[in-house]
């Protein structure tokens, strides 16, 4: 009970609330504790990201169905291989893609780690701007770097789900397949804007009535 | 450092007097960028089904570019580097659309995602109907989604909302910024930064537990 309401507490607030509170409130709460910056702004990204993942988690396992849980038992597995063998890989397909969007997130969220003191990117952008005429340049690089690791990060994400066993089920299942499966699209065309009869009239050459 | 100052009620209450009213222009400014989003995710859908395969790669790595680098620095961007070519908005518009066309990006998605579930038959009764595209879309297709993706949306909208901290950076007056100045006036941050945590957590917890409530109630009624 308290716990789930601390959960909520904390997803509910900003994560750049906890850096600041972390930075700078916390050294007059206890009494001259302060952290440096690099510890309030990981403090602040660990809170936040573990109240965060542990209910991403609780929903993931949630998903599973309970049958799952009763036909391992039924197989004599204990609760640790039920975990471990039938359960756990289940919810990587669905907890792998979230595990990605967070850690994206994550790298988000530490952009304004520079207003407590800690020199991160934007914090050199912004310094580099501020002491050059052409303010574009700097910004520009920063979000590039931003970028280039975020994927890098959905890159890794996207390995690790493909040595999922879920995924090589599906890779042998399609080799095995003659006929894959194709979803029908709907394609536009430039007639596409008028109704069907009026397209047919147009596409046999009499006018539309 | 002689911040070790515990707790003060007094002070407490005169933060929250004044940090109160910075209530209204977050709300403002989170109502005001959904809707950019809202509006600007069904751009997004449109350009991503353009039947040019070429021009769709370059929507999505926009797309993408959109949605994973950080806000702060496209509000910095719109901050200081716009008017350097002379394009001048006040930072409330310009925190309003960054955060919206950020947004738009996940709206995007989740569009995409209920266009994805939505039966073809529904495609496929609007053309039967006669509808044009333009016509199927309105009123069949875009109705649906929206009633499909409602929770969904409402996590964007409460993320929006904490997101809207970061205009400390660009001196808009929302909770955090008008937190932050409290505390530096006075040195004491435990009790501003407490009261903005409590008006967040005010706002985002009932509107979270609504949405969960919405959402239960839908998983009842499709069983």
């Amino acid at each position: 009970m308290v716990l789930d309401a601390v959960v909520e507490g904390i997803r509910g607030i900003p994560i750049y609330v906890f850096m600041f509170y972390f930075f700078f409130a916390l050294p007059g709460l206890s009494r001259g504790l302060s952290l440096t910056p690099f510890m309030a702004a990981a403090g602040s990204l660990i809170t936040y990201g573990t109240a965060w993942l542990s209910e991403v988690v609780r929903g993931v396992l949630e998903a599973v169905p309970r049958e799952q849980r009763d036909a391992a038992h039924a197989v004599h597995f204990g609760r640790w291989d039920s975990f471990r063998l039938v359960i756990f890989p289940q919810t990587l397909p669905v907890l792998i893609p979230r595990l990605s969007n967070h850690s994206i997130d994550m790298l988000k969220g530490s952009a304004l780690m520079g207003f407590i003191g800690y020199r991160e990117l934007t914090f050199w952008a912004n310094l580099v701007r501020a002491q050059t005429v052409a303010p574009f340049a700097p910004y520009l690089l920063a979000l590039a770097i931003y970028f280039g690791i975020a994927i890098t990060f959905s890159l890794f994400f996207r390995t690790l789900e493909a040595l999922t066993p879920t995924a090589r089920v599906e890779r042998l299942v399609a080799a095995q397949s003659s006929q894959r499966y194709r979803p029908r699209v709907v394609k536009w065309n430039r007639l596409s804007w008028l109704s069907p009869s009026k397209q047919l009239a147009r596409r046999e050459g009499r006018t539309a009535p | 450092m002689t911040l070790g100052l515990m707790w003060k009620w007094p002070n407490f209450f005169d933060v929250f007097s004044e940090i109160l009213p910075a209530l209204r222009i977050t709300l403002e400014i989170t109502i005001l960028g959904c809707a950019v989003a809202l509006g600007a995710g069904w751009i997004w859908v449109f350009l991503r089904r353009i039947p040019f395969a070429p021009l769709r790669g370059l929507v999505w790595l926009v797309l993408e570019f959109v949605r994973d680098t950080p806000p702060l620095v496209h509000v910095l961007v719109g901050f200081y580097v716009l008017p350097h070519y002379g394009v001048m908005l006040s930072p409330v518009t310009i925190s309003i659309l960054v955060l919206g066309i950020h947004y738009s990006a996940y709206v995007s998605e989740i569009y995409r995602g209920s266009i994805a579930a939505l039966p073809v038959g529904q495609f496929e009764a609007a053309r039967v109907l006669q509808l044009s595209v333009l016509r199927s879309w309105i009123s069949v297709i875009i109705p649906q989604v929206f009633r499909e993706s409602l929770p969904a949306l409402g996590n964007v909208i409460l993320s929006l909302l904490k997101e809207t901290a970061l205009l400390i950076a660009i001196g808009v007056p929302v909770l955090m910024t008008v937190a932050q100045r409290a505390g530096e006036r006075s040195f004491r941050y435990a009790e501003p930064l407490t009261v903005a945590a409590l008006l967040y957590c005010l706002v985002t917890i009932p509107f979270g537990r609504l949405l969960r409530w919405v959402e239960a109630r839908d998983i009842q009624r499709s069983r």
